[in-house]
């Protein structure tokens, strides 16, 4: 049985798809069977970045209104070896009526795919909620940028509803020389005011750029990003390995946080 | 880098942000706000013999969102 995990940021542009694209690379790369679900209607993204945009035939509303058969609507990456998406439609009215065939859908993946990742449109509108609506667990994406760490608060405190098994963050375009110099929150900070795990950082790389230009994951390159997101990926596919930040006043005090609040929704992984 | 300086841009934002995350404005309308702020004034004015031009009051009322 497989793991919906939804990624997520309230505020946009932070690196939601961006994430997703190479941690579901990277996840195949550990030879995980991984679908990607692009849920950002009307303004796909996730075929681009992921250099699928001329394989589209189907897409995700075909595929709940019936018009098309699962297998028609997952589109294989041709440089992974398990890794599939599916790409969102380019209209989004009544989203929301979907959420009853979203869930059975996923239920469906979810026999087939050790991970099933869906992209979340920016803001807290109706495409956030039916995003949401059938995930197990939620990675809120954040930048150590203030209206984006007060954004990620909120999106945090709507989740609290959702009943998630497990919610962490993690921070894009992290600069380690700006934190030294506290020019800029850091991990532990943004960690204490949102009161969550983060899973890790990944640096602001021009390299994301460039791989993006070219329609392939960072993680495919030689590049520093590209260790951070490998990183994250073994601590995702690794549950049991507890992040322990060196930085933090008492680590052992933050594992028992996890494992408690983990523990309290009812995990059992 | 030695000792950390007050005006550190990371710690104001910090301090900004625990205000803003774990609370949001509660609604209070205009005549409520006028009343509670002229009550306040009478108030200072049985302190101090001071021209309300000299002084500004300020009320921010936050609400917890009592995350868990
Ligand atoms: N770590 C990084 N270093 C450099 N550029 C980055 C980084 N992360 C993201 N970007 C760039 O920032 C832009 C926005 O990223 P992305 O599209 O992943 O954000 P998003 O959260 O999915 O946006 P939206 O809310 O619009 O869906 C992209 O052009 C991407 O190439
Ligand atoms: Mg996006």
């Amino acid at each position: 049985m497989g793991e919906t995990i939804v990624f997520t940021s309230g505020k946009g542009g932070v690196g939601k798809t961006t994430t997703i694209a190479n941690i579901g690379a990277g996840l195949s790369r550990l030879d995980k069977k991984v679908v990607m679900l692009d849920t950002d209607m009307g303004l796909r993204n996730l075929d681009v970045v992921m250099g699928m945009e001329d394989q589209i035939q189907y897409n995700l509303l075909d595929l709940l209104d019936n018009q098309c058969r699962l297998k028609q609507a997952l589109i294989r990456d041709k440089r992974y070896p398990n890794l599939f998406m599916i790409p969102a439609a380019l209209r989004c009215k009544r989203i929301r009526d979907y959420e009853s065939k979203l869930y059975t859908l996923i239920t469906q993946l979810k026999q087939e795919f050790d991970y099933c990742l869906i992209d979340c449109p920016a803001g807290i509108d109706d495409g956030f909620h039916f995003a949401i609506s059938a995930a197990d667990r939620a990675i809120v994406v954040t930048t150590p940028h203030i209206s984006a760490v007060r954004d990620a608060g909120r999106v945090l405190y709507l989740l609290e509803s959702q009943r998630l098994k497990q919610v962490d963050i993690l921070i894009n375009e992290y600069n380690e020389r700006m934190v030294k110099k506290h020019d800029m929150l850091s991990k532990s900070d943004i960690e204490e005011i949102l009161g969550t795990n983060c899973l890790g950082t990944v640096p602001l790389d021009d390299k994301i750029i460039v791989s993006q230009n070219q329609g392939i994951p960072v993680v495919s390159l030689r590049a520093k990003s590209a260790r951070s997101f490998m990183k994250i990926v073994r601590e995702i596919d690794n549950p049991k390995i507890i992040p322990v930040d060196l930085n933090a006043e008492d680590p052992c005090e933050k594992q028992q946080h996890i494992f408690l609040g983990g523990k309290e929704c009812g995990y059992e992984g | 880098m030695k000792g950390r300086k007050q005006d550190d841009s990371r710690l104001i934002a910090k301090e900004r942000l625990k205000l803003m995350v774990d609370s949001e404005p509660l609604e209070c309308s205009e005549t409520t706000m006028s009343r509670m702020k002229q009550e306040i004034a009478d108030i200072i004015s049985r302190y101090y013999e001071i021209a309300p031009d000299n002084y500004e009051i300020k009320v921010v009322l936050k609400q917890n969102k009592k995350r868990a």
